[in-house]
């Protein structure tokens, strides 16, 4: 007896938090190829079914935080998604229009926010088990900067935060049937 | 013996999902509510009692050196002729409204963004949603869907799949 009818299901979601995260700085100088980026890095495989099938899509989605740390306008950086086979240690493209740019330019610098990211990916050759994560490089004008995870610019009742005031940055992955 | 869900209320079900595969950028109007491609789906709750949380991701971006642009959910009983989502309310919880004004007339923002509604079960019929969205009247501020830009010259173009998923809590 079923008790799931014909309903699509939405199954095996891991989700890691990383509860100290160091700052990551993108700069239009030294990140101007693609780097990886921290604590977006996820272990997974699309869940198997008792009949032998896999899940058709995953949604793979990250959430950190993202500030711009210099004084120059245009703010913004590309981010893509990659995958290794071999655990971690080549990497590639996954492709199929995971690649972006976020970001503001002329006059309008982005001074902090949450970036969520969100891919639904297809499942079709991918049974075993990948590493996920996300590389990103930095635009904009020279010594122009991108700070990852800490914030640049909070106040308290006491003016400027310093320290590690920071937003913990997430990664998740779920099977959809 | 069942080895299922005790307690099932609080679990996800009827999951539906589509994704669009975009192949040319779609460009907001300045005058008229437009459909926004790859939002609209046919959903039918399981339940009459139960939640339906609508979700839409899409990549948004500019068109022009400004980009603002205003988003409101609408439905359908059959898929041809769409009304605002909710009449009684003017439709006022379902408005979002995103992008840049610049002192300057400059400043445009790419962005990926999530669109979530969490609506009253409307029984076990079929209904159809979507979103809509517009940028503003008499300003040079048209934002662009389903791409984002890399600035330099020349530019680069970059898709984004969006996906509108429904299901019942």
């Amino acid at each position: 007896m079923s008790y799931l009818l014909s309903s699509r299901v939405e199954e095996d979601v891991r989700i890691e938090v990383e509860s100290n995260p160091a700052a990551q700085i993108l700069s239009s100088a030294a990140n101007t190829t693609f780097t990886g980026i921290n604590y977006t890095t996820v272990r997974y495989k699309p869940l198997r079914y008792i009949d032998g099938s896999f899940a058709d899509k995953v949604i793979y989605s990250s959430s950190f935080l993202v500030n711009a740390n210099s004084s120059t306008n245009d703010s913004g950086a590309t981010f893509r998604l990659v995958y290794s086979t071999d655990n971690g240690s080549t990497w590639s493209a996954w492709g199929d229009n995971t690649k972006f740019n976020f970001g503001s330019w002329e006059q309008a610098q982005l001074r902090g926010t949450t970036l969520d990211i969100n891919f639904c990916l297809d499942t079709t050759n991918w049974s075993e088990e990948r590493l996920l994560k996300l590389e990103g490089e930095c635009w904009g004008p020279a010594g122009f900067q991108v700070q990852l995870h800490h914030n640049v610019h909070f106040y308290d009742n006491n003016g400027l935060v310093t320290g590690t005031s920071r937003y913990l940055p997430k990664v998740s992955c779920r099977s959809i049937k | 013996m069942s080895y299922l869900f005790s307690d099932y209320q609080q679990t996800r079900t009827n999951l539906k999902l589509l994704k669009y595969v975009p192949t040319v950028a779609q460009i907001a109007s300045n005058t008229t509510w437009q459909y926004v491609e790859g939002s609209r789906i046919a959903y039918t709750p399981l339940s009459a009692e139960s939640t339906v949380i609508y979700e839409y991701y899409v990549a948004f971006s500019y068109e022009d050196t400004m980009n603002q642009a205003d988003f409101k959910l609408e439905k359908s009983a059959t898929g041809v002729s769409y009304t605002d989502y909710d009449t009684a309310t003017s439709n006022q919880p379902y408005h979002w409204s995103t992008g840049t004004h610049g002192a300057n007339q400059t400043g445009a923002l790419n962005d990926l963004v999530v669109l979530k509604y969490k609506l009253a079960s409307w029984g076990t019929t079929q209904q159809y949603m979507q979103i809509s969205f517009k940028s503003r009247t008499g300003r040079p501020s048209r934002s662009r869907l389903h791409v984002t830009e890399y600035p330099s010259n020349p530019s680069s173009l970059y898709y984004y799949n969006a996906f509108v998923m429904c299901y019942e809590v």
